[in-house]
């Protein structure tokens, strides 16, 4: 069982994602669809919807650009060993690891979600969502670290941007889009405006981490910060008042923050009576907003920004109690990146992670085909995330839909899909996913009898779901294509 | 349909392609016993500062709280220190008894005179002369060790004759009687007028009953000169004569014709008929009784007596002080013994004779110090007196105990007499100190072992599967190489076979400077370090250079590192 768990904590260490977007990227270019608003304020789909009550709508992204097979390794003994087995070499192991790595998990649950048309070509939507981000940067210089250690004396390492991120907050999201089509044919705009309540904002980012070890002392040089925003988590302290631990308290739940965000965004599609027509451009911008904290319930931290010298236990003597020794020995080096506790003044705001989107698509076959080619940056607090995403997709019958995506990530790529099913009239159902690894590998776990196929490379879980009830209305899409 | 078919057919045909492309490329076994979760940590050259020990003394090694024998002087040198006192008194009662023997009390036969008319005017002298022997003897004296005597020294004890004249007629209120007692010359007497020479003169005034008034006179000595070989018993004449009287003239006319009856007698002594000495010269042979003392060393760290332990000390050395208010030189031999509870001791005892000071007063305690030690100090003590013995070899190991035996008694070979005051008090005492600096020397060897507990559990993870390197600096300032070495034990106490090698550390300067070494350890990996439960550690104190050890002699391991190379493997399986 103890195993089981280490396996498991492996699987999350390395499910490092590579876009924290919670929803399905790969319906972007889907144009019957009632997810893309999400990306594009302008977006709208060809009729009005309500999500299904407790299925609205459900995004769990886990991703990474690592693998089960970057720390695990097949042995010479026939077993399974973990990257820091000696058998492991050290090229082997770092040949799969990347200068920047990142955890990530995004989890997404739409209690309440409606869109409707009030007129022709006003579109409204209406979501109340609860979302909760974990995200952690992981240098590669850290496993650098872990796996050669010291090989000299001394022996460096710089470790830049360790970090981790961690939000739960719920949102209510009032959006409008209209056609300007009697202005300019093919524009569309639209935007969003969410209020937002948080539980918890946690971070803590090790900025810097400079490393000396020598055999007369361990040097380490950080500048690190960190806050946590909200009630739940309690920072523990050691006699130093440097952090130690972190509690958890139950009565300290509720909501800690309040902030405000806009998501804004502009499609136009060319429709001229040219060769192009059909042709869309669209740009938008999401989460352009904060969340403030009261003071009261915010702890901000920060590393002292000394330089922190190990050079051992001083006044080791015949009553000396080594496994106090070596307990000293631990504690001093956790107080290496530790944080202590600075005085806060003010309320604490923290800017939520906004999105640019940058797409163009093109749609024939009478709008029942198109492909698209998405840019998306992610301005995340611990990183820029740059993504290109290429998509097809396919309308065979009018409410029903297949997309496939292929995404190039900075650094490495990925396969999408998504299935839609939304009919004038009745239920509606998407589900898809904008990961799916290719290569896996066969996990045969202790007590099943099938393998679970773990992706090899990256471990990616990626799953968007829901089911909408149609409510009708119409586009211009819907009255100029599927009319005919 | 058909059409319906065809549009479907697009999707069918995605599917399949995304189905064609993914797939397993490999199989990784995490089931049980298929997942090695053994890590090696730290990486090629693992070096783990450790830091350094605290400048360690011998307190450090020692619980010098618990161990009264070892204590610092003022220059704050450790030494060691065992003492042990001893007292007895001098008893001369027997003497006092044996000495007091019986005086004189003789009558002499009724004489008659006539007083003559005419004869003298106003005095009459009478053909008076009677001779006495007095057997005088010391021989009960002799048998309680009078060896020889000068001279006796009497207390209350005085010469007086006795008159009593019966008279037919009325005894003259002016009548005075006078006569002399002529004793041996050896006899000494107060000086007062009545004594001359051999001969003391009483004069007393006869009284209406006929009682003659004479004053006693004081004797003071008796001077025998009573040598080894003599008789200490030996008789003396008295004669007492010139018995006359005298009368002023004007009651001399009727005395004149007077018939006297004259009754005498001689006493000579104390009032109960005794002669009491008082004190005496002469020599005498005093057997005190055998003292028999032990120093317990039964604090002392048991390495400091363990068989292998050599205890070179450089400079160890004894005092003796003897103490006495007796007026007699007395000698003790002394023997001490090393003993040992595990069998006999190799080392030869020390045997002692030292001379008691002599003190002419009772009331003052004189005092002679000896200094014993294999080889005469450069700087010896004020008031003490060098004595040679093998302290050094004596003490080259430290026994259980000093088994010290005591025998005094009186110096009857010294050239001057004795003087003993049979009324005094004496008393005799000594104290033995032995001091032990720690100096020492070339053959110095003592091993200490020291177990240790609480073994972390990370040093027998470390050396299941590498070796661990111990480096530092060793700044010592001990006068003594050390050498350093150990091994460990399982939880049964049963030595598992993983060593730590020898490692010599070099003694501090002469002076008591710092002395720099390179320490570096080399514990060899094995497969049953995992059952490291404890470490016999110890080291050996070697090669003294014959300077002391001192409060400000330490040892201190500096920039101690832990080296692994290849790293810490942990198993996480566990």
């Amino acid at each position: 069982m103890k195993k089981i768990v280490l396996l498991l904590g492996i699987i999350s260490i390395s499910a490092l994602t590579f876009n924290a977007l919670a929803q399905s990227r790969t319906s972007y270019f889907v144009r019957n669809s009632t997810q893309n608003h999400e990306f594009n304020a302008a977006f709208a789909p060809d009729q009005g919807y309500m999500g299904f009550p407790l299925l609205s709508g459900v995004d769990l992204n886990l991703g990474s650009s690592l693998g089960v097979s970057n720390f695990l390794f097949p042995l010479s003994n026939g077993k399974t060993g973990l990257f820091m087995n000696s058998e492991v070499s050290a090229d082997e192991f770092l040949s799969g690891i990347r200068n920047s790595n990142a955890l990530g998990v995004n989890f997404r649950y739409k209690i309440l979600d409606a869109g409707w048309y009030t007129w022709k070509d006003s579109f409204w939507t209406l979501s109340f969502d609860v979302r909760a981000d974990v995200d952690l940067s992981l240098p590669g210089e850290l496993f650098r670290f872990a796996k050669l250690g010291m090989s000299g004396d001394p022996t460096s390492y710089s470790i830049r941007n360790l970090g981790v991120t961690g939000q739960v907050y719920g949102q209510v999201a009032l959006g409008y889009s209209q056609g300007l089509d009697k202005w300019v044919k093919g524009l569309r705009i639209g935007g969003k405006v969410k209020f937002l309540a948080s539980m918890m904002d946690v971070e803590a980012n090790i900025s810097r981490l400079d490393l000396n070890m020598g055999s007369d002392s361990w040097r380490v040089n950080s500048v690190a910060t960190g806050s946590i925003l909200g009630g739940g988590l309690v920072p523990k302290f050691d006699e130093n008042g440097h952090v130690n631990g972190v509690g958890f308290d139950m009565s300290g739940l509720g909501v800690a923050g309040y902030g405000a965000a806009f998501d804004l965004g502009i499609s136009y599609t060319i429709s001229q009576g040219t060769p192009v027509d059909g042709l869309r451009f669209s740009l938008s911008v999401t989460d352009l907003g904060f969340i403030s904290y009261n003071k009261s319930k915010a702890r901000v931290l920060a590393s002292d920004g000394k330089e922190f010298v190990f050079d051992g236990v001083d006044g080791i003597g015949t009553d000396t109690d080594f496994n106090e020794v070596f307990s000293q020995l631990g504690d001093d080096l956790l107080t290496m990146a530790s944080f202590s506790e600075q005085p806060v003044t003010d309320d604490q705001i923290r800017m939520l992670t906004a999105t640019l989107y940058a797409g163009v698509d093109y749609s024939f076959l009478k709008d029942k085909m198109n492909v698209g080619l998405l840019y998306s940056a992610r301005f995340g607090r611990l990183r820029t995330e740059n993504e290109l995403t290429l998509a097809w997709n396919y309308a065979p019958t009018r409410g029903f839909d297949i997309a496939l995506s292929y995404s190039l990530l900075r650094t490495h790529s990925t396969i999408g899909w998504l299935i839609t099913a939304f009919p004038k009239r009745g239920l509606g159902i998407f589900f898809g996913s904008d990961f799916t690894p290719v290569n896996y590998s066969a996990l045969n776990l202790e007590g099943l009898p099938i393998s679970i196929p773990v992706p090899k490379k990256e471990l990616i879980l990626d799953v968007h779901f829901g089911v909408t009830i149609s409510l009708g209305g119409t586009n211009s899409r819907y009255a100029s294509a599927w009319e005919e | 349909m058909r059409l319906n078919e065809l549009k479907l057919l697009p999707a069918t045909v995605s599917f399949a392609a995304a189905a064609v492309c993914i797939g397993c490329t490999s199989e990784l076994k995490v089931g049980e016993g298929d997942l090695d979760m053994t890590i090696t940590v730290g990486g090629d050259s693992l070096m783990i500062p450790v830091g350094s020990t605290k400048a360690m003394g011998i307190g450090d090694f020692i619980d010098l709280d618990t161990v009264d024998f070892i204590e610092v002087d003022g220059q704050g040198n450790y030494f060691l220190k065992m003492t042990d006192t001893f007292e007895e008194e001098v008893s001369v009662s027997d003497f006092a008894e044996s000495m007091t023997v019986e005086g004189i009390d003789r009558s002499f036969d009724e004489r008659e005179f006539t007083v003559y008319p005419g004869a003298t005017g106003v005095s009459a002298e009478f053909d008076f002369a009677e001779e006495f022997t007095y057997l005088f003897s010391f021989q009960d004296a002799k048998e309680d060790g009078l060896l020889s005597i000068s001279r006796v020294n009497l207390k209350d004890t005085y010469l007086l004759p006795r008159v009593h004249l019966e008279a037919d007629k009325i005894i003259p209120e002016s009548m005075v009687l006078s006569l002399d007692v002529i004793v041996p010359e050896k006899y000494k007497f107060e000086d007062v007028p009545a004594v001359n020479g051999t001969t003391i003169t009483f004069e007393g005034k006869v009284s209406e009953s006929g009682d003659v008034d004479f004053q006693p006179v004081m004797m003071e000595a008796i001077e025998l000169n009573l040598g080894k070989e003599d008789p200490f018993e030996f008789q003396d004449e008295f004669t007492v004569n010139n018995l006359a009287i005298s009368v002023d003239q004007a009651e001399m006319t009727e005395f004149e014709g007077a018939v006297l009856n004259v009754s005498s007698g001689v006493t000579f002594g104390g009032d109960d008929g005794m002669l009491h000495p008082s004190s005496f010269y002469g020599k005498v042979d005093i057997k005190l009784d055998e003292i028999v003392e032990q120093i317990l060393l039964d604090e002392i760290p048991e390495y400091l007596k363990g068989e292998e332990v050599m205890l070179d000390f450089i400079s160890p050395y004894a005092t003796v002080s003897l103490m006495t208010n007796s007026g007699v030189p007395i000698i003790i031999e002394a023997d001490i013994v090393p003993v040992s509870e595990s069998g006999d001791s190799q080392t030869d005892p020390i045997g002692l004779s030292l001379s008691a000071p002599v003190s002419d007063d009772e009331n003052v305690t004189e005092t002679a110090n000896y200094w014993l030690a294999s080889e005469n100090p450069s700087e010896l003590p004020s008031g003490y007196q060098w004595v040679e013995a093998d302290v050094r070899n004596l003490l080259s190991r430290i026994p259980d105990r000093l088994d010290i035996s005591v025998r005094p008694f009186s110096d009857t070979c010294s050239v001057e007499e004795h003087y003993i005051d049979c009324d005094a008090v004496y008393d005799f005492s000594g104290e033995m100190m032995f001091v032990l600096p720690f100096e020492f020397g070339d053959d110095l060897y003592v091993p200490v072992r020291d177990t240790l507990a609480n073994m972390p559990k990370e040093l027998g993870t470390a050396l299941s599967t590498a070796d661990i390197m111990l480096n530092g600096t060793v700044i010592s300032s001990f006068p003594v190489s050390l050498r350093l070495s150990g091994y460990f034990m399982d939880g049964n106490y049963e030595p598992l076979d993983i060593e730590i090698p020898k490692q010599t550390i070099g003694a501090g300067g002469a002076a008591g400077e710092p002395v720099s070494s390179q320490l570096s350890i080399n514990v060899p990996q094995s497969p049953r370090a995992g059952e490291i439960a404890y470490l016999v550690f110890q080291f050996e104190l070697l090669e003294g250079t014959g300077a002391p050890i001192s409060e400000s002699s330490t040892i201190q391991i500096t920039d101690i590192s832990a080296g692994i190379p290849g790293g810490l493997t942990l198993d996480l399986n566990e």
